[in-house]
């Protein structure tokens, strides 16, 4: 997600930035430029977590704390020291420990505070911020109480201690590399990952990733933004108070967020920098300031819901394409995946009941390896319940899962997806509006060998393994035939398309087990066609297929063998011509037959 | 006069244009099946028709009226309801309570009797949505599901019904109950046009069908015509594999 827009005023932005305050004379705006810096440092770092991942904090500002109170106890504690005083280490000392310590409490917050979600997450963040205030008001042997910590150090190298004019180049510098650090994170593959959590939790750790362990990662790396951002304002100020890290600064910062353009590169640098400039210019209306501030900001969110960059980020959607003539797939093409070894799934007396309702009675399925294996039944069932017990995504109640010869207890979908068990969702569950391929990439992610700190300092390796997943990407859409949709936002597909894509991300994890929830709803009969022809080469090139779908011709045409589940019990079981044939099939599932073809 | 005619109407998302002129008509009574493949433009016609998406350009006429930029409600007012894609329906909320939703507009007004008259005819047309009043509606199984979605939209009391793909995820024993109440609502005087994958179904059920190939109108004529014309087989009709 780029603003094309803006990296052309990056430039003469930067070059404003460093030659202005020369000509200017006094402090207050060299002031006013650090406090800026400052804010949007830590506002980037919310906006990672915010406005890339969707998961929202009220209690930054408390993590900033941590990061200014850390570094001022630090260095007060060094300074005397003779090394110290000639060389100013202590002061980066201070930046590094602030950031980390910053980041280790956001770690002790983010593991327990991420098992929940939404405002239940702010609610914990709240109450995170509060007890850190109140450790900071009460602790008074360390903190100062309310009176705070004075005279921490001022910033210092060698023995060149940085006023207010020659701090701002300092801080300057730091806010250029955390907008560099965000760029690298959003456009890496972690960056994709994260986005497509906000979308859909549940699709993300059905590719295989862990989405806890990733939320975690991202809150730790927003603290540490959070952190730095308050060492820095420690040794500006020279002074910190619990006063500096109330909750309406929390609240300051993800309205600077919202204001600024959630999930925007820029976003939280313009908020941070309206939200503080403004305040100052309107000084003269005295106590009428706080009443125009709000209606300021609660005008612009009204008419720019997406905050002020979000204006210029709406992602103009492109059309599609060239028309690749029928997107039929042949079958020798070679975009069919890699040999693969099919993996052969048991269910032996399996139990699941939701409350009152038992949705799988001591069902027994076999699924041969690299067969195509198909499972009908009325609405209701039980054949979705049957793939969520296979996937891992709900536990058993009873009964033995075996797979490959061995029995194993699938503990997420994640889990199942890294032992090649991968599926598709009956109810589409896609990532909004990122693209096609941007869908299948999150897919293939998940066999980056590299690690997201090789992405992030665009080290060859990442960028060879980055060129490989694109093409592999490609690949995959070409072959599920949507190669001229490549650039179109998933939420703009038909909806046939949308079943494909899903096959085509779940192909994109390697999948040697693959369960595929009705992929031909919404799909017309030529289309119907190429989709058996998809499924045929998947068994072809080795992958077991499980297919639940009410579409009799394509179950009966392309399966090995067929299990026909009714109210949770299986009713049938056998190869496609006995199972059409079968009274109890006809009379539970197919009704006389019509006079369709 | 047509109850509904649609002339050169464009539709677009942005750059991409999905709909591209299109034009048709339906007269009272009648039901019509659009017939297309995917991203050929069918759900965007049915949520441009019913006020969900704007036009970029051409004429909507519903019973003697534009109603082009005219808010999804108003349009609803006037008697042009949509079954949207995968029936919606407010799943912690009861059967009765969904049905209630639909025939808002007029209830708040006090107008129950008109109320209870629909909700009689809803029940007499799927006699299982009857036993399921007092259910959730996301408990119910997938058919029944979509019958509350069409009798949702029944008590409204619509003159022209939109469905968009009610076969969608259907076991094919529930499809011909839901099929079949489409012939008992045209014998009581509804005009229907029915977006459907499952053409043989469709077909047989209506009267004429347009066929639409990216975003524009590429045949039309009586489902008898379009049964036999080799185009529609090989795309729509033909066995799949």
């Amino acid at each position: 997600m780029t603003e094309r827009s803006v990296p052309w005023l990056v430039g003469p932005t930067l070059a404003a930035l460093i030659i202005l305050p020369i000509f200017v004379q006094g402090t207050y705006y060299r002031f006013l430029g650090i406090v800026i810096f400052i804010y949007g440092i830590v506002a980037v770092g919310l906006n990672i977590l915010a406005g890339y991942a969707g998961q929202f904090s009220l209690g930054h500002a408390a993590l900033m704390a941590v990061g200014a109170y850390t570094t001022a106890l630090l260095t007060k504690a060094l300074a005397p020291l003779p090394f110290f005083a000639a060389t100013g280490l202590h002061i980066w000392f201070g930046l590094v420990a602030g950031t980390l310590v910053a980041a280790a409490f956001g770690a002790l917050l983010a593991v327990p505070a991420l098992r929940v979600r939404g405002p239940y997450l702010a609610m914990v963040t709240i109450a995170f911020g509060w007890v850190i205030f109140k450790v900071l008001q009460e602790w008074v042997s360390v903190t100062g109480g309310d009176l705070g910590l004075s005279s921490i150090p001022k910033a210092q190298l060698g023995r060149y201690l940085f006023d207010t004019g020659s701090f701002y180049y300092v801080v300057l510098g730091f806010f250029v590399a955390t907008l560099m650090l965000q760029h690298r994170l959003v456009n890496s593959d972690f960056g994709l990952r994260i986005i497509a959590i906000k979308h859909s939790e549940i699709a993300v750790s059905a590719v295989g990733i862990n989405v806890y362990r990733l939320k975690v990662l991202v809150f730790v790396i927003s603290a540490a933004f959070a952190g730095f951002g308050g060492t820095l304002f420690a040794h500006q100020q020279n002074y910190v108070s619990p006063d500096n890290f109330q909750f309406f600064s929390s609240v300051f910062f993800l309205l600077a967020v919202l204001f600024g353009g959630a999930g925007t590169l820029m976003g939280p640098v313009v908020g941070a920098a309206v939200l503080t400039i403004l305040p100052e210019i309107l000084q003269e209306f005295d106590k009428f300031r706080l009443i125009i501030y709000g209606c300021f900001i609660l005008l612009t969110l009204y008419f720019l819901p997406n905050g002020v960059m979000g204006l210029l980020a709406v992602r103009s959607i492109r059309a599609p394409g060239p028309e690749k003539g029928p997107t039929l797939v042949d079958a020798t093409s070679p975009n069919k995946p890699a040999k693969i070894v099919g993996v052969g799934l048991q269910l032996n007396n399996i139990f699941k009941s939701f409350g009152g309702l038992q949705a799988l009675r001591d069902v027994n399925l076999r699924v041969e390896p690299s067969t195509i294996h198909a499972l009908i039944g009325p609405n209701g069932a039980g054949k979705t319940t049957l793939i969520n017990v296979a996937t891992g995504f709900y536990p058993l109640d009873s009964g033995e899962m075996v797979i490959n010869g061995h029995t194993t207890t699938l503990r997420s979908m994640h889990d199942a997806a890294r032992q090649g068990i991968v599926r598709t969702f009956q109810t589409i569950k896609l990532f909004g509006n990122m693209t096609v391929l941007e869908h299948v990439l999150v897919g293939c992610a998940r066999h980056s060998r590299s690690g997201y700190f090789d992405a992030i300092m665009g080290r060859k390796s990442a960028r060879d393994e980055a060129a490989r997943n694109l093409a592999n990407a490609r690949e995959l859409i070409s072959f599920v035939g949507l190669a001229r949709y490549e650039n179109v936002p998933a939420n703009s597909l038909a909806y046939g398309h949308r079943r494909l894509l899903e096959i085509a991300r779940a192909l994109a994890v390697r999948p040697q087990l693959l369960l595929l929830d009705e992929p031909a709803a919404g799909l017309v009969a030529e289309e119907i066609h190429t989709l058996g022809r998809i499924i045929r080469q998947l068994k072809a090139s080795g992958i077991t297929v499980v297919l639940v779908e009410h579409h009799m011709e394509l179950v009966i045409s392309i399966s090995d063998r067929v299990t026909v589940l009714d109210y949770g019990v299986v009713i049938a079981d056998g190869p496609p011509a006995a199972i059409q044939r079968d009274e109890r099939v006809i009379a539970a599932y197919l009704g006389t037959p019509h006079a369709a073809a | 006069m047509p109850l509904l005619e649609v002339e050169d109407l464009h539709v677009a998302y942005g750059e991409l244009e999905v709909v591209r002129g299109l034009s048709f008509t339906i007269e009272p009574g009648e039901i019509i099946t659009i017939l297309g493949s995917n991203g050929a433009g069918k759900t965007t016609t049915l949520r441009c028709l019913a006020g969900l998406l704007p036009r970029a350009r051409g004429r909507i006429e519903f019973s003697g009226g534009s109603i082009a930029d005219m808010p999804a409600h108003e349009i609803a007012d006037r008697g042009l309801t949509l079954v949207p894609e995968g029936r919606q329906l407010f799943p912690e909320h009861t059967v009765r309570e969904n049905l209630e939703l639909g025939a808002y507009r007029y209830l708040r007004r006090g107008r129950r009797a008109e109320f209870l008259e629909s909700l009689e005819e809803v029940c007499e047309l799927f006699p299982r949505v009857r036993e399921r009043l007092g259910q959730s509606a996301g408990l119910l199984s997938g058919g029944e599901q979509q019958m509350v979605a069409i009798g949702r939209a029944l008590m409204s009391r619509p003159r022209l019904l939109l469905l968009d793909e009610p076969s969608l995820g259907l076991a094919p024993i529930v499809l011909h109950s839901i099929f079949d109440a489409f012939a008992k609502l045209k014998a009581r005087g509804l005009t229907l046009l029915l977006v459907e994958q499952m053409a043989w179904l469709a077909l047989e059920s209506c009267n004429r069908a347009y066929v639409l190939e990216r975003g524009a109108i590429m045949l039309s004529g009586s489902s008898r015509e379009l049964k036999s014309n080799a185009r529609v087989i090989e795309a729509y009709l033909g066995a799949a594999v």
